[in-house]
C-alpha cells in the first residue's frame, strides 16, 4: 500500500492500533513511516503533559537573566562609552604609583593565563568564529558587597586582537551621589588603576592591553565624588576576583 | 548598554515580525534579534529548565546559558532548516544535561559516593518534548487547536472529532494532518542542535 497519512500513524500512536489493519502491516516495513510513528508517540505522550486550562503554562524566567545575558554578550568596549579621562593611578590609601608598573609590567604572563582558560564549554554547540564580532569573554567574576554595602554585580572581560573591555552589570541598585567608577586592584600591594566611570546600572569600561592581569586580579568599584580629585575615594562599593571564564 | 529593539521589528505592513524573520535576524547578529528571541522564547526555555532542575539558580544560570550560547553560535544556526524554537530547545537539553552532570560529579565527589545514583539527565528530553509541544500548541489558531487536542487526548476517531466540533471530516482530517506536519518538523528539528 502506499504509505498511510498523517492522522492515521497518529491513530496507530496514540491507540497502539489502527483502524486498518494494513496500516501497521506497512510501518513495520517502512523506515519512513517507522520514525513518523515514533514522533508521533513522542507528540502523544508530550501532550498529554499539557495543561488544559487557557494559557500556555510556560513561566517566564526573572528579570535580571536577561541583564545578565545582555552583559555577556555586550559588544566590546564601546569607544563612546569610554569616558575620555586619562588614565589615573593613584591611590589615597597606598601612595603607590601604578602606572610605571602597569605600563612595565610583564603582559604576557597574565593574559595568556586567562586566554588559555577561555572557551570551552562542555556543549556541543559550536564556539565563537575568530570573526565573530562579540568576543569571548576571557575573564568573569561575581562584584561583590564591600564594607558593609550592597552594591553587588556581575562582570565579564573580553578582548579582541587589539583592545580588552570589562563589561559590568549592577545586580542591585548602585544609585547614589556622585558617579561610580571601576578600578583594577592589585590585592597584594593595593595599587589601583583606573578604568573609567561606570553607569549606575552598569556599563562597559576599556581595560589597557598592558594591565598585568596576574596581579591585578581584583576589580574595584567606587562610590566618587565631583571633587575633581582623580584618586579612589577610599570608598569601595563592591569587589570581585576576576577568573578565567 | 542596552540592546535596543529597533523599528526593524515592524515590517512593512505594520504587522509584528513573523517568527522566521526574527531567525533569520537572530541567524544574521542583528542585535534586535537576541532581544526578540529572548522576548519570545525564554519563557520556553527557562521553563524547560525550571521542570528538569532542582534548583532555581540552576534553572536561571541554564536560560543564560542558551541564549548566550545560541547568539556566540549563531553563525551555526540556518533559519532556513530549524524553527528557532527548536534550535533553542535543542541547546537546552545540551545545556541541562550538562548541567546535571555536574551537579552529580559535585554531589558523588562531596558525599564519597560509590554507588551511581541514577541521573534524572534523561528526564530532560521527556520535559523539553512537553514543554515544546505546550508551548506549539498554544501558538496554532482554533479551530485547529481544538482537533489537534481531540486527536491527541480525546481517544476519539476522526468521525467522533468531527461531530463533536462540528466541522466537516475532510477538515478534520486537513487540520491533523497539517498540525502534525508542523509539530512534527518541530520536534525533530529540536534532536539534535550541535
Amino acid at each position: 500500500m502506499t504509505h498511510p497519512e498523517a492522522d492515521e500513524l497518529l491513530v496507530l500512536a496514540r491507540d497502539g492500533r489502527a483502524s486498518d489493519d494494513r496500516v501497521a502491516r506497512h510501518v513495520v516495513g517502512c523506515d519512513r513511516c517507522t520514525d513518523q510513528l515514533r514522533t508521533y508517540g513522542r507528540l502523544v505522550s508530550a501532550a498529554e503533559h499539557v495543561g488544559a486550562a487557557g494559557g500556555d503554562g510556560l513561566t517566564a524566567p526573572p528579570s535580571q537573566v536577561w541583564a545578565r545575558i545582555q552583559a555577556e554578550v555586550a559588544p566590546v568596549a564601546p569607544v563612546a562609552l569610554t569616558p575620555a579621562l586619562p588614565r589615573r593611578a593613584r591611590s589615597r590609601r597606598s601612595a603607590a604609583v601604578v602606572l610605571a608598573a602597569a605600563v612595565a609590567g610583564v603582559v604576557m604572563g597574565g593574559i595568556g593565563g586567562y586566554v588559555a582558560r577561555g572557551g570551552g564549554g562542555g556543549t556541543p554547540v559550536a564556539g565563537p568564529s575568530p570573526t565573530d564580532a562579540t568576543s569571548a569573554p576571557v575573564a568573569a567574576g561575581t562584584l561583590d558587597p564591600w564594607d558593609g554595602g550592597t552594591v553587588s554585580g556581575r562582570m565579564a572581560m573580553s578582548r579582541t586582537s587589539s583592545s580588552r573591555s570589562l563589561t559590568i552589570t549592577f545586580t542591585s541598585d548602585a544609585s547614589g551621589p556622585g558617579y561610580i567608577e571601576a578600578w583594577l586592584l592589585d590585592p597584594l600591594s593595593g595599587e589601583m588603576l583606573g578604568l573609567g566611570i561606570v553607569p549606575v546600572r552598569g556599563g562597559t569600561v576599556t581595560v589597557p592591553l598592558d594591565a598585568d592581569l596576574s596581579r591585578f586580579t581584583t576589580v574595584d568599584v567606587s562610590r566618587e565624588p565631583f571633587d575633581g580629585d582623580p584618586g579612589h575615594s577610599a570608598e569601595s562599593l563592591a569587589r570581585g576576583l576576576l577568573r578565567g571564564a | 548598554m542596552s540592546v535596543e529593539p529597533s523599528r526593524e521589528l515592524v515590517s512593512t505592513s505594520g504587522d509584528t515580525a513573523a517568527d522566521d524573520d526574527v531567525a533569520t535576524a537572530f541567524a544574521d547578529g542583528r542585535d534586535w534579534a537576541l532581544e526578540e528571541a529572548y522576548r519570545r522564547w525564554s519563557s520556553l526555555v527557562h521553563t524547560i529548565a525550571m521542570r528538569s532542575l532542582p534548583q532555581p539558580a540552576d534553572a536561571e544560570d541554564v536560560t543564560q546559558q542558551v541564549f548566550v550560547q545560541a547568539w556566540r553560535s549563531r553563525h551555526t544556526y540556518d533559519a532556513g532548516v530549524r524553527p528557532l524554537a527548536a534550535w533553542l530547545t535543542g541547546i537546552t537539553r545540551h545545556v541541562v544535561a550538562d548541567t546535571y552532570a555536574r551537579r552529580d560529579r559535585e554531589r558523588r565527589l562531596a558525599q564519597r559516593l560509590v554507588v551511581m545514583t541514577p541521573s534524572g539527565a534523561d528526564r530532560v528530553d521527556d520535559v523539553a518534548d512537553a514543554v515544546l509541544v505546550e508551548h506549539l500548541l498554544h501558538q496554532v489558531p482554533e479551530p485547529r487547536r481544538e482537533v489537534l487536542g481531540l486527536a491527541f487526548l480525546g481517544h476519539m476517531t476522526h468521525v467522533e472529532v468531527a461531530e463533536r466540533t462540528g466541522l466537516p471530516l475532510g477538515t478534520v482530517k486537513s487540520h491533523i494532518r497539517r498540525g502534525l506536519a508542523d509539530l512534527r518538523g518541530q520536534m525533530e528539528a529540536s534532536d539534535d542542535a550541535s
